[in-house]
């Protein structure tokens, strides 16, 4: 990180932190300010913890009321985002829980019948097709490996950023970390003989 | 989606840029609707009605007591008020006398208290 980023974003957290200050005093429009200004890394994450862009949308709005709700209890030395996500995963985690038994139920009948054939003579190339396998490893991860792994390749979190968000320690993250990795690397070996070098020219 | 949405540098290694790259990809179209914020912003304005509405309720309860215990210690002034007050009788008239004066809406407080 630069010397003019890390200022750029101390600066946005002291603008966070007036703007939940307003909040605390009733203001609706900082939380529309507040919205606008992160309303799409909290989508975005909420996306793909749960996969469902309708479920996406409920936890955005609540998120925001409980930014709403419970602005009294931020810690202002605190950066705001870590605190977002936080909200973000927590809600993410009991809007799946709920809805598990019949997601996944639907999804494995829908997943069954996407999945494409390897002997399909339309199949797409092999490096799209290792990206579709290592996608439906990421989805086969459990929802804790699964998180953490979002969090940190997706919304490019640090460990301790990681660690506050999910509520465990920093070492429980990197140990996720590295299963989840070790999980995928061998999902790609399984599926696909292990041929992750071909990949490389595809977006490098 | 192409190489340059992703956020470069942070990975050297394959497999942590392959991860990153398919994660970015699986969201790469996701976008809040735009009433979503509008939606946000009726259910604070329907939360805050029903809170209001509560708090106007115990307002009520607390001012029908507190009639009641003035009614009650004109005729007997031994009577305590020991639903929400345990202070002696004068302390509670004087309680009394400054909810009047930092009533913020005095005609409902009168509506209520008549």
């Amino acid at each position: 990180m630069t010397a003019e980023s890390r200022q750029g974003s101390a600066s946005v957290q002291r603008e966070d932190c007036l703007l939940v200050a307003r909040v605390r005093d009733g203001d609706i429009d900082a939380l529309g300010e507040l919205y606008e200004r992160h309303k799409a890394k909290v989508y975005r994450t909420a996306t793909a913890i749960t996969h469902d862009e309708r479920m996406a949308e409920d936890v955005l709005q609540e998120v925001f009321l409980r930014v709403n709700r419970y602005a009294d209890s931020f810690d202002e030395t605190q950066p705001f985002e870590p605190w977002l996500y936080r909200i973000t995963v927590n809600l993410s985690y009991s809007w799946i829980n709920k809805a598990k038994r019949w997601v996944n139920f639907f999804q494995d009948a829908v997943e069954r019948l996407k999945a494409p054939s390897r002997h399909d003579p339309e199949r797409v190339t092999e490096s799209r097709e290792q990206r579709e396998v290592l996608r439906r490893a990421i989805d086969r991860l459990s929802d804790s490996h699964r998180v953490v792994v979002i969090l940190f390749y997706l919304e490019g979190l640090s460990v301790s950023e990681v660690a506050y968000a999910v509520g465990v320690p920093e070492g429980t993250v990197k140990s996720r970390l590295h299963y989840a990795r070790e999980k995928l690397k061998e999902a790609i070996a399984e599926e696909q003989g292990g041929v992750l070098s071909e990949v490389v020219y595809d977006f490098t | 989606m192409t190489s340059h949405d992703v956020p470069e540098g942070r990975f050297t290694d394959l497999l942590d840029v392959m991860i990153q790259w398919v994660l970015h990809e699986s969201v790469a179209d996701a976008a809040p609707p735009p009433a979503t914020w509008e939606r946000i912003r009726e259910r604070l304005v329907k939360r805050a009605g029903v809170e209001r509405a509560g708090w106007w309720r115990e307002f009520r309860r607390a001012v029908g007591g507190t009639v009641l215990w003035l009614l009650e210690s004109f005729a007997s002034p031994s009577v305590g008020f020991d639903c929400c007050y345990d202070g002696a009788p004068g302390e509670m008239r004087e309680s009394y006398l400054w909810l009047l004066v930092y009533q913020c809406d005095l005609a409902t407080f009168r509506a209520q208290a008549v």
